[in-house]
């Protein structure tokens, strides 16, 4: 004997007035960078790495003596951004772009700023948490954008602008 | 900005060569960047800078994707499965000139796309970058 159907419910029904919100969306991103490459690279090509980190990065990075650890650690942390966006570099993005600074405590913490925010923005971000680490010559980073419910999953076409916003 | 003398397929098959740590040989025109050379997205950060120090073209990694699409908007690139769709293909077909539409036709997905970009069609990039640099001029 076929299992009857369900009962349709009507759409809202059984709904409290006080009913929760509906839960924010989550975005994630991860990345892991080999030490060595990231670390040739930089060093080894003048100019690259103030295209691809800020000034504050680059000073947390050789303030210690495993610059290289950190070095990688803030690439993947950029690229498991991005990969969080679903959509990798976007038109007008700039690796700076995305920052990666440790507070206090040591935690790390993202800032976005030009076109990379204004992607993050129209996603509905409404904050982005990171997790850095390193080990055996390896770097990884996972990235976790909160969005705000009903906002947009597609990329968004947006004009051309710099404005620079912390996160 | 002059280009003029700049061998531009020497430039990039250079650049190729030292990013990846291959030899120059391995770097042919129809070998492709992603696929056969296996570069990852650092990788095309190197290629791409060395290029720029060499030739004075600033490209980034969404130049290339860019190209690719022409500013078709996605919706009328690929279907909703995301497979390209004769349109993008059409479009395809004028940054690759190599690819065979009819054998990518209903096969090709969007996140495939990057993969088929050669070093001739890099090649092909810088050198238009560098027309279009020299006509602003």
């Amino acid at each position: 004997m076929p299992p009857s159907p369900q009962p349709q419910r009507e759409q809202g029904a059984g709904r409290s007035p006080d009913r929760p919100a509906p839960p924010p969306q989550v975005r994630t991103g991860i990345d892991v960078a080999d030490v060595a490459r990231v670390e040739e690279l930089m060093t080894s090509v003048p100019g690259l790495q103030e295209r691809v980190f800020t000034p504050r990065e680059l000073a947390y990075c050789y303030r210690h003596r495993r610059a290289g650890e950190h070095l990688a650690g803030r690439w993947a942390a950029k690229e498991a951004v991005l990969k969080s966006f679903g959509t990798g570099m976007g038109p007008r993005m700039e690796w700076t772009d995305i920052e990666v600074v440790n507070d206090r405590n040591g935690r790390p913490r993202v800032h976005l700023y030009g076109e990379v925010e204004a992607v993050a923005r129209s996603f509905g971000m409404h904050h982005i948490e990171i997790s850095v680490s390193h080990s055996a010559g390896i770097a990884v980073a996972h990235a976790v954008m909160v969005c705000l419910p009903g906002a947009s999953t597609r990329y968004p076409d947006l004009a051309e602008g710099d404005d620079r916003h912390e996160v | 900005m002059s280009y003029e003398g700049k061998d531009f397929g020497a430039i990039v098959q250079e650049a190729v060569a030292d990013a990846l740590g291959i030899d120059l040989e391995e770097v042919v025109p129809e070998a492709t960047l992603l696929g056969d050379l296996d570069a990852e997205s650092i990788d095309l950060l190197d290629v791409l800078f060395r290029i720029e120090k060499a030739a004075d073209v600033k490209i980034k990694v969404a130049d290339m994707a860019e190209l690719l699409q022409g500013g078709i908007p996605d919706e009328e690139f690929a279907d909703e499965n995301d497979i390209i769709n004769e349109v993008g293909l059409a479009q395809l077909k004028k940054s690759l000139p190599q690819i065979d539409v009819e054998e990518l036709s209903g096969k090709l997905t969007a996140d495939e796309v990057l993969t088929l970009f050669t070093v001739q069609n890099l090649t092909d990039l810088v050198t238009q970058r560098a027309a279009l640099a020299t006509a602003a001029a």
